[in-house]
This record gives structure tokens, sequence and C-alpha cells, in this order.
């Protein structure tokens, strides 16, 4: 084999290790964290750590209506005038955090009744800085803010599988 | 034909004939995952059908790069076939990992398509391929056309790691090897991964050097193995369809006394019932039934297949159909 041929082909695999690389890395997950740049409605796919909520009862105060929020550790589903939603508070690494709304009956026929999430999650929506939702506990003034965070309309819940494969095997049995 | 072709041929047949017979008990029978994060856990029957066909197309393109060394080495076109048919055979399944991995993540990860980087780099390995034909049918010079040809196909190799590390690398909702190697390790489903991790390479690799070699495969065997395997898949989506659970009323004993599916019905059993997976309950006492999708009928509970596994078959089968269509025409004698 000649020495140019080798060289092209080194230059050519080179080339397509770097932009191969630079391609995968920039399709990866983004922080919630970076989203504090944004200043317009973007479409987003982002990870983030959950924030516990708590149990029991808190309000939120969104599009100007008050939804009560029975909250169940790292989510909480809201009752209010325009529906139902399952709220989650999302933090990037910088602080920075959302609420992400999620449609209750979606979240409930993908998820189940009681799903469980670990302390990451990734999610892809609609991240809308305008929006500001307002999290709180009940007082005689109306809502007490605990968490005041712009809001990302959330279509997808994303779920790695990498857990699935330590599980027993199952099979159907009849 | 030759004693060699014929030999051929009855490989390429018992192959195919493996294939067929442990992609119907995978997707009829199969183990699962007893619970997973996401998705109706019958849904992993796909990994009998994306992994293998995801290590074959490794492999292909591997063929590919050794030939492609070969040449740039010794020369000749019959070489240069052999490289056109790694190519060729290797895209058809490289496109069918990437259509099977979106069926799958459809339901297991929550979205068909997010830009993963394990997707993304799938997907940019198809690209790179896929610009190998064009590439080289620019280029008149036929002693040019092959050089630059090999030489492409040993730098696009480099897509090959990149893409199987994706998800070592980079944040991802795609397991790693490691990860899947858990699965195969025992019982029953790590049997039948590692059986047709196998077989569906073995075949993959003998059609692309069939091809290579110009000899004519047996069409026959070709239409036969097609339209079993689209009849398989037509049967197993009608098995398809119903309600996901969200809740379960189960005794100690996994017997069900009652559900709620997706659909907000609530299914009462009086006498409870059994649950129609083994085990029936997780180590922490929850139904192993919850988020399946199911079926009652005449008082029993039926879980049904999801409907990605059935599709992955159609793509498994074409994937397979159109290389040895490529066997059976030849590259050689095309090109000739």
């Amino acid at each position: 084999m000649k020495i140019k041929a080798l060289l092209a082909v080194l230059v050519l695999a080179a080339s397509i290790v770097i932009l191969g690389y630079v391609s995968i890395r920039e399709s990866s997950y983004n922080d919630v964290g970076s989203l504090k740049e944004l200043s317009a409605p973007t479409r987003v796919t982002v990870t983030g750590d959950l924030v516990d909520l708590g149990d029991g009862i808190l309000l939120m105060n969104y599009k100007g209506g008050t939804y009560t929020l029975e909250a169940r550790g790292v989510y909480a589903i809201a009752q209010g005038p325009e529906g139902e939603y399952a709220v989650f508070l999302l933090k990037g690494g910088n602080g920075f955090m959302v609420v992400a709304l999620y449609p209750a009956s979606e979240f409930v026929s993908k998820y189940g009744g009681s799903p469980l999430f670990e302390e990451k999650v990734i999610v892809q929506g609609i991240y809308m800085p305008g929006e500001t939702v307002v999290i709180g506990l009940p007082s005689p003034d109306g809502v007490k803010p605990l968490y005041e965070a712009p809001l990302l309309k959330v279509d997808a819940i994303l779920k790695g599988c990498h857990s699935s494969y330590q599980q027993r095997q199952a099979s159907i049995t009849g | 034909m030759d004693k060699f072709s014929r030999i051929t041929i009855i490989f390429i047949t018992v192959l195919l004939a493996a294939d067929m017979v442990t992609a119907v008990y995978a997707i009829f029978k199969g183990p699962f995952p007893v619970t997973v994060p996401l998705g109706t856990p019958i849904a992993y029957r796909n990994i009998y059908l994306h992994v293998p066909i995801a290590v074959s197309t490794y492999l292909l393109f591997a063929g590919a790069a050794l030939t492609g060394l070969l040449y740039m080495i010794k020369g000749g076109s019959s070489v240069l076939r052999y490289l056109d048919a790694f190519i060729t055979v290797g895209l058809f399944f490289a496109v069918a990992t990437l259509l099977s991995g979106i069926l799958w993540a459809s339901e297991s990860w929550g979205a068909p398509w997010n830009w993963d980087p394990k997707e993304t780099a799938v997907l940019l390995l198809a690209i790179a391929y896929a610009a190998y034909h064009p590439l080289k049918t620019s280029i008149a010079d036929p002693e040019r056309r092959g050089r630059i040809a090999a030489a492409y196909a040993l730098a696009a190799f480099t897509m090959v790691p990149m893409s199987y590390a994706a998800s070592n690398l980079f944040q991802s909702l795609h397991p790693t090897g490691e990860a899947v190697s858990e699965f195969s390790a025992g019982g029953i489903g790590g049997l039948l991964l590692l059986t047709r991790v196998a077989i569906i390479p073995l075949l993959a690799l003998t059609l692309a050097l069939t091809a290579g070699r110009g000899e004519s495969a047996d069409w026959r065997i070709a239409a036969i193995y097609a339209i079993a395997g689209l009849a398989v898949a037509a049967y197993a989506l009608t098995l398809c369809g119903g309600d996901r659970v969200l809740e379960v009323v189960t005794s100690e004993d996994g017997m069900i006394s009652s559900m709620i599916v997706s659909t907000g019905r609530t299914y009462t059993f009086n006498p409870p019932v059994m649950n129609p997976i083994d085990p029936p309950l997780t180590e922490d006492g929850v139904s192993t039934l919850i988020n399946h999708i199911v079926r009652v009928d005449d008082g029993r509970i039926l879980v049904s297949l999801h409907w990605s596994t059935p599709l992955n078959l159609v793509i498994h089968v074409t994937a397979i159909s159109l290389s040895l269509a490529l066997a059976w025409r030849g590259v050689g004698r095309v090109e000739d």
C-alpha cells in the first residue's frame, strides 16, 4: 500500500471521527440549566434533577388559575381550572429550575398509577420562558411561594432501559 | 451449479430456517424483564430482533473494512465485488437497526426519536455507508474508483466503534453492551439471545460473501422466507392491542381479584384469576401484570403483544430478503 493512499485513509478517517464525535456530542442531552439562556419559546430535550416536593397538599398558580397539588415525592398531580397535570420541578446543575407540566391523562396511561422515578429525568417539550408557575403552601392570601420558575410544557418523559437488563426474566404462562 | 454453490444454498437455507424458528419462539414465547421503567415489559422481546441485527451490521462493516484493506494491498476486481457486497448488505442491516430501534424506543423510552447519542450515532453510521455507492459511481476511472472506494470503506469504519461506544461516552437512554450482556448471561432469554446473535450475523456474512462471489442463490428460498416471515408478523399483529394495566389487587400467591386499566375501566374477577405472567409478583410483592397491555376474554386475562415486535419482524425479514435478493442476483454479475 502506498504511503499516499495510507495518508488519504488517515485524513478521511480523522475527518469522519471528528465530524461524528462532534455531532454525537452535540446531540447529547442538555442540562436544564442551559434553558436560562433562552428568551423565546423553544422546543427542547433536557435532563435535570427531580426536586422532592414532599407529600401532602400544595397550591400552584398557572395562567392566572389556582390548582390544588397532591404532592407524591418527586412529582405531584395538579387539579385546576384547565384540567389535570403531572407536575415536576426540575433543577439544573447551576441551580436554575423549571416547572414541568405534563397532561395527567397521558402521564397515567404511560407511567401507571404510581410510577417510580430515578433522581434524574430527561424530558421533551416546549420551554416557555415568559410563563412563570408558582408552587407554594396554602395561605390566607392564596399561595405562599416555595418555588417560582418558568414553565416547560412536557410532551414526553424519556426513560432509559438500563435497569431492565438486571431484572429477573418473566414469561407468559398458558 | 458447482458443489460449493449447492453447499452454500443448503447452508443459507438451514440458517434461514433457524432464524425463523427462533424468531417465532422469541415473538410468542420469549422471556422479558419482569419489570421495566417504562411501557409494557413484553416490548423487550424486541431485544431478540434488534440486537442480532445490530451485531450483524457491525460485523458486515468490519468485513468491508478488511476487504477494503485487502484491495489497497493487493487490488483485484473480485475483492472490490466483495467490498460492494459487504457494504450493501451492511447498509440494509444498518437501516434495519435504526428502524427497529425507533419502533422499540417509542414504547420503552417514551418517544421514537429524540436525538439520543446512540440514535444519532447509528444514523451517522448509516449515512456514512450510504455515501459509498454514490461516491464510487461518480468516479469514471476504474482504477481510481477502486482505490477511493477501498479507502472510503476503511475510513468509514471509524464510525463503527464510535456508534458502539456512544452510550458509554455520553448520557444515553440506550443500554451499554455490558448491560445487555447481563441479560444474555442467564435463563432461556439469555440462551435465546445468544443463539440469535450467533445465527443472524453468520447468515448476514454468508449472504454478503455469496453476493460478493457472484454466484446464484435460489430465489425460491428468498420468496418462501419472506412469505413465512410476513405471515408470522401478520398473525402476531392480530394479538396486539388492548388496555394498559394501571393497578391490580392481588393476593400473596399472585391471584388477581381486580384490575384498573388505562381507559379507567375496572375488571373484577370472582373467583380471582391467576396472573398469566410467571412470576406473578415482583420481589416487593407487586403484581407483574402492571403496565402490560391486556385483553379480557371470557373472564381470562390475555397479555397482548406490543405492535413494535411484529413490525420489527417485518423490518428484519425485509433486510434479510433484500440481502438474499442481492445474493441471488450476485453483485459480481450485475457489475460485469
